[in-house]
């Protein structure tokens, strides 16, 4: 398992293998009663998991946690059962912030390889290939100040 | 310099491609302001616009030698872009680590379920050479 912001690739990108076939794997991220039991942890709950699974569809839940109660909402943005689920999110707790959530799920000879790209500066959702205008910019404008210390 | 609460947010300032070419052009170090409006297909003003919401955000800083204004990128706010960043790094680091265990657990917890069918299936199959029909193993 692995989790990075990668400088290069200008997203944040995760991921992991699941010794579970793509369909289960699928069904645990878009079904109400698996997310409300495996997304949280020590420090919050979610819970009110609500999904309207076809583009364009609305998502939300509610967090509860050491800060309090937090919403996270967005809309269904593309999806293709068991493969592919791009969704906006906004979070309560995360200001103004218009962030793009992607699920990528592709069959392994141990099960799944799940992985998540998150993308915050999306000008058109839709056109979430454009990375010159994403990550790597701003984390570049922070390397330019990192100088010798940049990694 | 504005308080924490009177700055701009600094996503809000970096949501703009025109503001974050801005930024970019910055990266080379301190520029004058003739130089860095001129490389923009816009009106002066539009431009300037742009540049009072960096500063507002505290992204750059404006300085006066004689005649001439130069601006320059300022890292304490892109520090908290980066620290955002660590946040969801280390967010989903932990949620696909959650996902893991329980589609995997989920998973155990259905073959055992699913268990029961499939010896039934097979005994079938050995029913139909032997005398034990239907007879489970316990």
């Amino acid at each position: 398992m692995r989790a990075v912001a990668d400088l290069s690739r200008g997203v944040i990108h995760a991921s992991v293998e699941i010794d579970a076939p793509p369909e289960r794997v699928w069904d645990a991220i878009t079904e109400p009663s698996q997310l409300a039991s495996w997304w949280g942890g020590e420090l919050y709950r979610t819970y009110d998991w609500s999904l309207d699974l076809r583009p364009g569809g609305a998502w939300s839940t509610k967090a509860d946690g050491k800060q309090g109660l937090t919403t996270v909402h967005g809309e269904i943005l593309e999806l293709e059962r068991p493969h592919r689920l791009v969704m906006s999110w906004h979070a309560s707790w995360d200001g103004d912030a218009r962030t793009v959530l992607r699920y990528e799920l592709s069959e392994t000879s141990r099960g799944t390889l799940v992985r998540v790209v998150l993308e915050r500066f999306v000008d058109r959702p839709a056109s979430c290939e454009n990375h010159t205008q994403g990550w790597h910019l701003v984390l570049g404008w922070l390397e330019a100040f990192s100088g010798a210390h940049a990694p | 310099m504005p308080s924490a609460a009177e700055r701009l947010d600094v996503f809000v300032a970096i949501a703009d491609p025109t503001r974050r070419a801005i930024l970019d052009r910055l990266r080379g170090g301190r520029a004058p302001v003739n130089e860095l409006a001129s490389g923009f297909d816009m009106s002066r003003p539009a431009v300037s616009k742009h540049l009072r919401i960096l500063r507002e955000a505290e992204l750059v800083r404006e300085t006066k030698e004689g005649r001439f204004r130069y601006y320059e990128l300022t890292p304490a706010q892109l520090e908290r872009v980066a620290a955002w960043a660590e946040t969801y790094r280390a967010f989903w680091a932990s949620s696909l680590h959650a996902l893991k265990q329980h589609v995997e657990s989920r998973r155990a917890e259905l073959d055992l379920l699913e268990r029961p069918a499939v010896e039934r299936a097979a005994s079938l199959r050995v029913s139909s050479k032997t005398p034990h029909r239907g007879k489970r193993r316990s």
